[in-house]
């Protein structure tokens, strides 16, 4: 059915992602500065984040709009759980991603008979309503007064040699990176197995895939729920590494954001989505100056990105070492076919 | 208590008449292009900001403001046309729908960097004016608010059932080829329906300026309720989106008895979260949506 | 020999410039955003007071380093970071809403810099043990008592109905004014929490009216309760609304009739009588082109000011530390600020005597102070 990538090309895939894997893990003392680092440790959050987006937008073509939402759902649900239950950080992350899964599945079960605009409609209804309840559900929440000192993860001992603590953020640092090299690596196998197989024909052309004998509604319905566990595990770590979180931080127009990095990246490539996400990230701090025009430039982006650039700059760079790749192959397929 | 439930009805009828027309703008565009237009709550506000620039700032009359209202909205919608949805007419779904968000908050920010995030008040003479109605007394703005869109419902309802462009544009709705084989001007049609949708955008927006109060962000609201009459009433159907108006206003309305004031934006969205899951092609669906 | 003599005296006068001791102040507030007049006017304030000071010649001069935090609890932590890490500030000035005070003050406790909070009034601020936090105006709960007791002890009301913003503050200040006055004996009728969103009122005073109250709190920005008030009128209540630290004279202006009879007890009034507060409203004048300065504008001057009687009486223009600095502004004593007198109690949050509110009403179009 799908042959494998060249051996030349998964040497290459192999040595590029290790050479950003050194990069990243030498980073701290590569910056020597506390304030640059904290911008690193937002961008690998932002690139969970936009990595779940990626799997149901950009694998499987849904617009769900909700996806700030779940966001939230999984930051005060980790943050709830280990002020309010006394639970360890390390159980509470797996919690809040397993607690936001389900939301997504829920509004998933409920929205995805609908298609298109009417879905996307529908998500973003649902993600207004989380923010309402996270609004104004005060006693549990705080409400707009901010849900503050959330504490940052319990330390780890190592029987022997002592215990890692996460207050400084260097430590919190390479928390975050371990779980975006997790996400990429995850996402990657999605991408590569059957399950990514199924997404990406649905995205093609749903009824199509539906008459080839794919369960749609089932495979759409785990697109969200991945998607949301993605969201609930950034914001299980954006929680206690801020550690101050409120419902505007999770509302409608917050997506935009992942939305940009989905796109510019190139929807369904995970390098593309990875760069994006760190430059839309880096980007604004660098400027601060220009911060006025940033919102302007993210509206003009998506327009001009949807017109001219479909596929997004992962489009652009593709060509030369994605042919050779099974996905890549498929779409090949798929176009001669069409 | 009797002038309670009267205030609220009264109330109810006239916010469902604004939230009707803006409404029947975006049903419109659906109709023709099937698209969903996200930044229609920017047009909305574009129409609010215009009217207040000429009648506050500029000195003119209202009547005068209105109509450089629907001028400045209409051509938002033609404008947002040409650069934005004419080069994706043949793209897949989600690209007009990502694009037209990008132009939504494109134009929320353009607002705020050009007019700042002050939000301003709109004072027309009207809205100090108070008039007796039965036992309820409210300002004349709001009686013209109401007086004015339901005008507009019922002019739109003779354009679209009786007149030639009327026919034009449910023809291009129906099947864009066969309108375009018998001789209609796709193109034409498609400007002139985003002219005039942008533009009932633009009137709702100065007429409820004077009522709300004017800054940037005023469209976002509006756009999720208008999404949801829209689905409510089915989409492409006027009928539809004029019953289904007026019942989010009296709802919403109404509503303030039993549910406490901070909710009362998301009736919205439980009435558009049950129509989805209980009668997804609304109450009125001129046509069967392939999405069911 | 004129000509050493003057070199002489030139390079004196160069040299003990030189020597001048210069403390980095760093100052968050809102520059953009929902709360940026906040920000700007505490600003102009401020700037007045580090104008005066420098110009006294004390040998330390004042620095200021400013960064908007858009009332974000994560712009402000960045804000604050930059400016402790990357800038090197001495001291900081800076809180306007309490989300984003609470998030950059952890910062600050951390690096063990004395942070001054001009404007956010939240409790919580000065209840959480931290050693390094100061907050020139009284705090949330103080505000609200003192609106109760005024409402009962001055005013007279019966009834009352609250329609407060459902955020922080409004629900902070909401709670503790209704517990209030109900123990003074005044009947709560109705208390309507509001989105920020929220701009037509017509169904919230369809609601209120029947039930009559003597007095609407309203504590929300200008424009919304200029809204608040004019359809009010439009429905023909009558009480007078009433708010504490939020209105400015922008309200008046807006709701023109509607607001005749208003009245709040806030912080500052130009009409001020005391030697400070006159002298304040009147180099303000001068330097802004006759605009009047407002609480904001005093919160800026005051919080400059504890900063500076800390300065001299630490000794930092012979040597500076923060703990010097932080130990000499935690005994400040009856300081006379232009907004009362100011003394900190060992939270760090000033004593809330009754000099600090000043009641105004306005009184056919004008403010006037209450007796």
């Amino acid at each position: 059915m799908s042959g494998t990538e060249p051996f030349r090309i998964s040497v290459a895939r192999g040595a590029a992602w290790s050479a950003a894997l050194a990069v990243a893990v030498a980073l701290p003392w590569i910056l020597n500065s506390n304030y640059y680092l904290q911008l690193f440790i937002l961008a690998g959050i932002n690139i969970i984040l936009a990595l779940g987006l990626n799997i149901v937008l950009g694998f499987t073509g849904l617009l769900s709009l909700g996806h700030a939402g779940l966001f939230g759902v999984g930051a005060y649900c980790s943050a709830l759980l280990v002020m309010r239950t006394g639970l360890s950080f390390w159980l509470a992350l797996p919690a809040s991603a397993a607690f936001a899964a389900l939301i997504g599945g829920l509004i998933g079960t409920c929205s995805l008979r609908l298609r298109g605009h009417y879905l996307a409609i529908a998500t973003a209804g649902f993600g207004i309503i989380i923010y309402q309840v996270f609004l104004n559900w005060i006693s549990l929440t705080k409400g707009a007064a901010a849900l503050g000192d959330i504490p940052e993860p319990n330390p780890i001992v190592i029987p022997g040699v002592g215990a890692l603590t996460f207050d400084t953020r260097i430590s919190m640092y390479f928390l975050v990176l371990t779980m975006t090299a997790i996400a990429i690596l995850v996402s990657g196998r999605i991408r590569n197995s059957r399950i990514g197989d199924a997404f990406f024909s649905i995205r093609e052309d749903e009824v199509a895939a539906e008459v080839m004998g794919i369960p749609t509604f089932r495979y759409k319905l785990l697109a969200f729920v991945l998607s949301a566990a993605y969201a609930g595990v950034a914001g299980s770590l954006y929680a206690h590494y801020t550690r101050i979180i409120a419902p505007e931080m999770f509302h409608l127009f917050e997506t935009v954001t992942s939305l940009v990095m989905v796109i510019t990246g190139g929807l369904g490539s995970i390098v593309g989505v990875v760069v994006a996400s760190i430059f839309f990230t880096l980007m604004p701090e660098v400027m601060r100056e220009l911060n006025d025009y940033r919102m302007i430039a993210y509206g003009a982006l998506l327009v001009v990105v949807m017109i001219f650039l479909p596929e997004g700059l992962a489009g652009l760079v593709k060509q030369r070492f994605w042919r050779g790749t099974r996905a890549g192959k498929r779409q090949e397929a798929a176009r001669g076919a069409a | 208590m009797g002038e309670y439930l009267l205030t609220l009805l009264v109330s109810g009828l006239v916010t469902g008449s604004v939230y009707t027309v803006t409404a029947l703008g975006l049903t419109m565009v659906y109709g023709i292009l099937n698209v969903m237009n996200f930044a229609h709550g920017e047009v909305f506000m574009v129409g609010a900001y215009c009217g207040y620039f000429l009648f506050a700032v500029l000195g003119m009359s209202y009547p005068v403001a209105i109509l450089g209202a629907i001028a400045g909205a209409a051509a938002t919608g033609v404008l947002m046309e040409a650069v934005v949805f004419r080069p994706l007419r043949n793209a897949p779904q989600l690209s007009p729908l990502i694009a037209s968000l990008g132009v939504s908050i494109f134009l929320q920010n353009m607002a705020l960097l050009l007019w700042s995030p002050t939000p301003r008040m709109f004072n027309t003479p009207f809205v100090d004016e108070v008039v007796r109605i039965f036992v309820i007394s409210m300002s004349m703005q709001r009686v013209i608010v109401f007086i004015v869109c339901a005008l507009l419902i019922a002019a739109l309802y003779f354009v679209v059932q009786k007149t030639a462009l009327g026919k034009s544009m449910r023809a291009v709705a129906l099947d864009p080829e066969a309108a375009a084989l018998m001789g209609i001007d796709n193109r034409r049609v498609i400007v002139a329906t985003f002219a005039i949708g942008s533009g009932l955008a633009g009137v709702a927006g100065a007429l409820v300026g004077p009522i709300l109060i004017i800054n940037p962000f005023m469209g976002i609201p509006i756009i999720l309720k208008a999404f949801a009459i829209v689905i409510m009433g089915g989409f492409g159907s006027i009928q539809g989106t004029v019953v289904a108006g007026f019942i989010l206003g009296l709802a919403e309305s109404f509503g303030i008895l039993i549910i406490p004031s901070a909710y009362i934006d998301t009736i919205a969205f439980v009435l558009l979260i049950g129509t989805l899951l209980v009668r997804p092609t609304g109450l009125f669906a001129e046509r069967l949506e392939e999405n069911v | 020999m004129k000509r050493l003599l003057a070199f002489t005296s030139v390079f004196c006068v160069l040299s003990s410039a030189s020597f001048a001791a210069e403390v980095k102040v760093g100052f968050l507030l809102p520059l953009s955003g929902g709360g940026a007049e906040y920000g700007q006017r505490q600003l102009k304030g401020a700037n007045l007071a580090i104008q005066e000071f420098n110009a006294q010649g004390t040998g330390i001069t004042i620095k200021l380093l400013m960064s908007d935090t858009k009332c974000v609890p994560v712009e402000a932590s960045n804000a604050a970071e930059r400016l402790v890490e990357r800038d090197g500030i001495d001291v900081m000035i800076g809180g306007t809403c309490s989300p984003e005070a609470i998030s950059a003050l952890r910062v600050t406790q951390k690096s063990k810099i004395p942070h001054i909070v001009p404007a956010a009034a939240a409790t919580s601020i000065t209840e959480a043990g931290n050693a390094f936090v100061f907050r020139i105006i009284p705090n949330t709960k103080q505000i609200a008592e003192n609106l109760a007791d005024v409402l009962a002890d001055r005013m007279g009301g019966k009834q009352l109905a609250t329609v407060y913003l459902n955020d922080d503050f409004g629900i902070d200040l909401n709670t503790n004014l209704v517990n209030r006055a109900q123990s003074k004996g005044i009947k709560v009728v109705a208390q309507e929490g509001i989105e920020r969103t929220t701009m037509d009122f017509f169904a919230t005073v369809a609601k209120l009216k029947p039930l009559n109250p003597d007095v609407v709190v309203a504590p929300l920005f200008n424009k919304p309760a200029a809204q608040l008030a004019r359809a009010m009128r439009e429905q023909g209540m009558t009480a007078p609304i009433s708010d504490t630290i939020m209105l400015t004279d922008e309200f008046h202006q807006l709701a023109g009739p509607a607001a005749y009879g208003s009245f709040q007890t806030t912080f500052f009034h130009p009409s001020v009588k005391t030697e400070r507060g006159k002298a304040f409203v009147e180099h303000f004048k001068a330097n802004n082109n006759g605009e009047l300065p407002g609480n904001f504008e005093a919160e800026g001057y005051d919080s400059v000011m504890v900063l500076v009687d800390a300065l001299k009486r630490s000794g930092a223009d012979k040597s500076f530390s923060k703990e010097a600095l932080t130990k000499a502004i935690r005994e400040t004593k009856a300081l006379p600020g232009v907004m009362g007198p100011i003394t900190f109690d060992q939270k760090g949050q000033v004593e809330a005597v009754a000099e600090k509110f000043v009641l105004i009403r306005n009184d056919n179009g004008t403010l006037r102070p209450m007796d």
